[in-house]
């Protein structure tokens, strides 16, 4: 492993366009600041780690029956639900989001 | 498009009707194309991959089984997925059925890791969210 000591606000360059920036450092935790193209996916390695394991356990046994899962409840939701939208979307509508 | 399955063998399906990872799901770096098939009668849907006969997952709508559940598409997400109106949205939660045989309490859903899909350009994504409320077994039925 390529192991580099950085300062608050200093950065490194990984490939020529994916910048690593130290923002801040208190204590034992560190910010860091990252801006790469948007085909190159930045999760945190835990969770990223957390989702691969339950894809992989998702996974579907040949003997599952879906007819024989659960229902939802009568009018416990409707299938037609969009998402929220980030600000910058002109084209989300008032109410689209619901917090 | 003729698509090999070993959960329904081998079926033809149109070129327009596939989903497009452009990232494909973390754990199957060899599928990026899949397609839906619907089961008649359930909210129940398999994703079927193209490239690998042998990967299938079972998915449904979050929101008909956790209807307060909520996400958020980022201004770069909605650009992977060539989003630019929410009614073009849909979602769904991949589930994992962890005991054949002990139905229905031991089926869950990956509430963290939705797969978001634009039905009109058919690209889709699975989202990580960063959300400390949900995780990736959340019983069905509660």
């Amino acid at each position: 492993m390529l192991v580099l000591s950085r300062r608050e606000a200093q950065s490194i360059v990984i490939g020529g366009n994916i910048v690593v920036t130290v923002v801040s450092v208190r204590g034992d935790q560190v910010r860091l600041g990252i801006e790469a193209p948007r085909s190159v996916t930045v999760h945190r390695h835990e969770v990223a780690v957390a989702i691969e394991e339950a894809n992989r356990a998702s996974l579907a046994p040949a003997n599952v029956d879906p007819s024989a899962l659960p229902k939802p409840a009568p009018g416990a939701g409707s299938e037609k639900k969009a998402p929220g939208m980030k600000s910058g979307d002109k084209s989300a509508k008032p109410g689209d989001k619901k917090k | 498009m003729q698509v090999q399955s070993s959960r329904f063998g081998s079926f033809e399906i149109e070129d327009s009707r596939t989903l497009n990872f452009s990232q494909s799901l973390l754990g199957f770096p060899d599928s990026s194309t899949y397609v839906v098939v619907e089961v008649e009668d359930t909210p129940y849907i398999w994703l079927q991959s193209v490239e690998e006969p042998d990967v299938a997952f079972l998915a449904t709508s979050p929101f008909l089984f956790f209807p307060s559940y909520d996400l958020e598409l980022g201004a770069e997400e909605q650009a992977t997925l060539e989003v630019d109106d929410v009614s073009q949205v849909e979602v769904l939660t991949l589930l994992t059925v962890h005991r054949a045989g002990e139905l229905p309490e031991n089926i869950t859903a990956n509430l963290l890791g939705p797969i978001v899909i634009n039905t009109e350009s058919r690209q889709a994504l699975q989202l990580v969210l960063d959300n400390p409320d949900y995780s990736t077994r959340v019983p069905l039925v509660p």
